[in-house]
């Protein structure tokens, strides 16, 4: 990576840092401004006023919010997020056990993304107009304007109820203990404490609901790719491909998917925002306990400490997914990384 | 036995406006070792003759008439697989957009070499790139094609159709999108590596002014007709068609009193094309008799012509 | 303002040959007329709002009652026309709030550059950072739920996509000759950017917010799946999703119908904005 693409990354940090900072101000703005008092809503309409004026204290709400913003992003730093109204335990300690089930459920969504997406485009662009092609745009399609929540429903009912392939709750079978906490990843946990009876299962437990988080981003993955690949496919450096007599199969694999497929690449960064916030209908259909769900039910509860750090958590994940995918960005396209005028 | 002999050539695209007959009757011969121009303004179909010999034309929407035979081969998809890039080699006007930007030079020049069932042999083709003129091959081997020049990509290209040493290559508008000198060059590079391979070429140009010093034969398109064929000498002292006269007079020369004259009009619509001579409507000598089908005559014994004036 | 119809002929034309997007305008047109004309032209109207008729729950569908009944013996076809109401206003108001906003934001940042530019976009950037189903879910939840809240809610994700798309438009619309031109003779940059450069963005702006139609209607749809959108008896596309998910999989007719209705919507705002969007040849 030369000079000034480590400036522009250095850049990119820079602005995350920013925006990050900008998502808390907006969010604790957003929690200051809601009607009712948050020390109220805790002890209860049968508190006495003294009990709630005591809290209010404690809880520094009675000074000006500009204060109370700078003692929480003091605190955050350590780590400190409060106490979950919903819990009652420390938010922290609350994210620590719900995060790893949603990063893996969106990891393997992405891997769906990427690894189906991409390829089905591709395969869609070969066969033009061919009956491949016309399916595969027509799953696309649908899988783009129906909303998470009704595949995942419909998953369940098909996979789960009806064909009883796949379980339809939880990350693991209810007979079994989490494998040994290392990442909280249960596939990675149990691939390194090498128990592959956790492996599977946890594996088994994942594959739907990640399957159903993923469809939207898939659907619009294949139809980028697929007219990227397209115009791919005219231009005059696949003719001269051509004109030396290599292979129609090694065209279109090698030397039109490259430059073809790096579209959907540029718009990983914004299908990731979207997964996160399919998440939450996925994990709940699914009952899966992770930061989504967390997120849903601190919400329906009022509780702004468990709700904004479940935001400020998923706005880190989706700056450093950015970061990364302009790091990627470079490796992939050459023009980039040498910084050619284009 | 001619390397190259195209016989009664007639391409029809279908599209959503009618059929174009693009190129009529088209009958062309390349020698071996022989230097041909096919000269042309734009829309004359001449870079249609060149892609019709490749097979780069879209099969759904073209209709092709004719024989093309290479070596007494004829060519389809079959024989092409063989012959392309090991016996004909092309070589595309613009070389920024010919070359793919996300793979490094020696890996596209590696493609190519495998197609003619080797792996790239890098003494030998840093040698090769020497002697087009590249004096850093090295670098521009590790290099991908926005990192060099124009001149620089056309002269790789140049040496990526020399590579595997094919009999015949067909250079269509080579380097029209760069510079007169660096066009000039490309063509000199190409003329002293054909002549000492004794490698055929056939060249596609719209410039008249290039192919005095180029070509042995010379065709003159248009509106996708062969309409006048000699050697070059011949053609440019003494043109026998209206259309190739024009064009004669329209390349500028220092040495001339006058500027050069341009020619009037517009070229036929390929989806009526008219029944007879298809440069009637703009030739300033047309007659009565120009409206029929006409057919190639021969003048004296190298100089072929389609007209019907006596010459 | 004239209307050169010749144009607008040639356009329609183009238009038709894409089958898709014929399909997807006849879906639009149709949801609109019949979501119009609700009141008049669905069998039991009366059972949009409470209503409930125990001894006929969970009637299959029927001549009676096209897509049978739920759980409280309403028909649901009547129910879900009248849902499609709920969802075309929400998208609607979303729009109306949501653009305006978001476009001269981008004009702005686009056109004047400097410190308004880099305000206006990193707010752009910290809302973008957002999902906005999150973020709607958020306001949401903080006060109660309802179909005004939740299209302030929605609105309130949806106007930085417009601000990043004007200003794109902007930047590059900004260096042509007619601008310049224009900036010379002395013309007020309000004047500038509303009648130079903005009727050059509509193609895309209209584009956009054909398919956004849609996907409100679908961030709607999960919105009120999770219970934050309008709230019942009002009959909504999501809730009742939600609503007949646990009857499955004997009683499959309530979810599946309104999930196929929310699919419809979206389907044909998203052929027609395609349509459109290739009409237009533009790169949104």
């Amino acid at each position: 990576m030369n000079r000034s693409n480590g400036r522009k990354f250095f850049g990119r940090i820079v602005g995350g840092i920013f925006v990050l900072l900008g998502v808390s101000v907006l969010i604790f703005l957003l929690a200051r401004v809601i009607p009712g008092d948050p020390a109220r809503l805790a002890l209860g309409p049968a508190a006495p006023p003294a009990q709630v004026e005591a809290l209010r204290e404690q809880l520094g709400l009675n000074e000006p919010v500009v204060v109370q913003y700078f003692h929480y992003i003091r605190q955050a730093f350590v780590g400190d997020f409060g106490i979950s109204l919903y819990t009652n335990r420390p938010v922290i300690v609350d994210l620590r056990d719900t995060f790893p089930a949603t990063l893996e459920l969106v990891l393997v969504a992405m891997l769906f993304v990427a690894g189906a997406g991409v390829p089905l485009g591709a395969l869609s662009a070969m066969h033009r107009h061919s009956w491949t092609d016309r399916v595969i745009k027509t799953l696309s399609i649908f899988a783009v304007t129906t909303p998470t929540f009704v595949w995942a429903v419909l998953f369940m009912l098909i996979f789960g109820f009806w064909l009883e392939l796949f379980p339809i709750a939880g990350r693991l079978s209810e007979w079994l203990l989490p494998p040994t906490r290392i990442t909280g990843l249960y596939v990675v946990d149990a691939a390194l404490t090498g128990s592959w009876g956790h492996l599977v299962d946890a594996l088994h437990h994942l594959i739907l609901p990640a399957f159903a988080l993923s469809l939207p981003a898939l659907g619009q993955t294949a139809r980028i790719t697929r007219t990227s690949m397209d115009e791919t496919h005219s231009r005059p450096y696949i003719d001269f491909a051509r004109s030396y007599g290599i292979s129609k199969s090694k065209i279109s694999f090698k030397y039109a998917l490259r430059p073809g497929s790096l579209p959907a690449l540029t718009i990983i960064g914004l299908e990731v925002v979207a997964l996160l916030g399919n998440a939450f209908l996925v994990e709940t259909v699914f009952m899966w306990p992770g930061l989504a769900r967390y997120g849903v039910d601190t919400i329906l509860y009022k509780d702004l400490n468990g709700m904004m750090a479940t935001i400020l958590v998923m706005t880190v994940f989706f700056v450093i997914v950015n970061a990364f995918i302009d790091v990627l960005a470079t490796f992939v396209d050459p023009r980039i990384r040498f910084g050619a005028r284009t | 036995m001619p390397l190259l002999e195209i016989t009664g050539l007639n391409v029809t695209f279908a599209g959503m406006e009618g059929r174009a007959h693009t190129i009529r009757n088209l009958d062309l011969s390349i020698e071996r070792g022989q230097r041909v121009a096919l000269v042309g303004e734009s829309g004359s179909g001449k870079s249609v003759t060149a892609r019709t010999i490749m097979g780069l034309l879209p099969k759904n929407r073209v209709k092709i008439d004719g024989d093309i035979r290479f070596a007494g081969i004829e060519l389809n998809d079959a024989t092409r697989k063989q012959l392309l890039g090991v016996r004909i080699a092309m070589v595309f006007q613009d070389p920024s957009s010919t070359l793919n930007p996300v793979f490094r030079i020696r890996d596209q020049l590696d493609a190519i070499a495998r197609v003619a069932g080797h792996e790239l042999d890098r003494d030998k083709t840093i040698a090769l790139l020497r002697s087009m003129a590249i004096t850093d091959p090295e670098r521009v081997l590790s290099a991908y094609p926005f990192q060099l020049s124009g001149g620089m990509a056309q002269r790789v290209l140049l040496s990526a159709a020399l590579m595997n040493n094919p009999e015949l290559i067909i250079a269509d508008e080579p380097a029209t999108a760069l510079d007169a000198e660096i066009q000039q060059r490309s063509l000199e590079l190409l003329s002293s590596a054909s002549r000492a391979q004794g490698t055929s070429v056939l060249l596609i140009t719209h410039h008249m002014g290039l192919v005095r010093d180029f070509a042995d034969i010379v065709h003159v398109m248009y509106a996708g007709e062969i309409v006048e064929s000699a050697p070059v000498e011949m053609l440019l002292n003494s043109p026998a068609h209206p259309y190739t006269q024009l064009l004669v007079k329209s390349v500028p020369r220092l040495s001339a009193d006058e500027l050069p004259v341009g020619i009037d009009g517009e070229p036929p619509d390929y989806l009526n094309p008219p029944t007879g001579c298809r440069f009637q409507p703009r030739c300033p000598i047309a007659q009565h008799s120009c409206s029929e089908v006409i057919s190639m005559k021969i003048l004296n014994r190298d100089q072929h012509v389609r007209c019907v004036l006596p010459h | 303002m004239n209307i050169d119809f010749n144009r607008t002929k040639k356009h329609w034309r183009r238009f038709q040959r894409n089958r898709a997007s014929v399909f997807g305008l006849s879906l639009v047109v149709t949801l609109l007329v019949v979501s119009t004309l609700a009141p008049v032209i669905t069998p039991y109207p009366s059972h949009s709002g409470a209503f409930v008729d125990v001894d006929r729950a969970y009637e299959a569908p029927s001549t009676r009652h096209l897509l049978g009944t739920d759980a409280v013996g309403r028909d649901i076809f009547s129910r879900l026309i009248f849902a499609y109401r709920t969802s075309l206003l929400l998208a609607a108001v979303v729009l109306v709030l949501a653009v305006p906003i978001g476009v001269v934001a981008g004009l702005a940042a686009g056109y004047q550059r400097g410190l308004t530019e880099t305000l206006i976009l990193r707010v752009t950037d910290i809302f973008l950072a957002i999902p906005s189903l999150v973020l709607a879910m958020a306001i949401l939840g903080l006060f109660e739920p309802s179909l005004p809240m939740a299209m302030v809610a929605v609105a309130f994700g949806w106007w930085p996509w417009y601000t990043r798309l004007v200003y794109n438009l902007t930047r590059s619309i900004a260096t042509e000759g007619y601008i310049s031109a224009a900036r010379v003779s002395g013309a007020r940059p309000t004047r500038i950017m509303l009648s130079e450069i903005l009727p050059n963005c509509s193609g895309p702006i209209l584009t956009k917010m054909t398919l956004d139609a849609g996907f409100v209607i679908l961030l709607g749809s999960s919105l009120s799946f999770l219970g934050l959108g309008a709230q019942p008896p009002t009959p909504d596309l999501g809730t009742m999703v939600a609503q007949g998910a646990p009857l499955l999989p004997d009683v499959w007719w309530p979810t599946v119908s309104s999930s196929l209705a929310i699919v419809i919507a979206v389907l044909g705002f998203n052929l027609l904005g395609e349509g459109i969007r290739d009409l237009f040849g533009v790169d949104v």
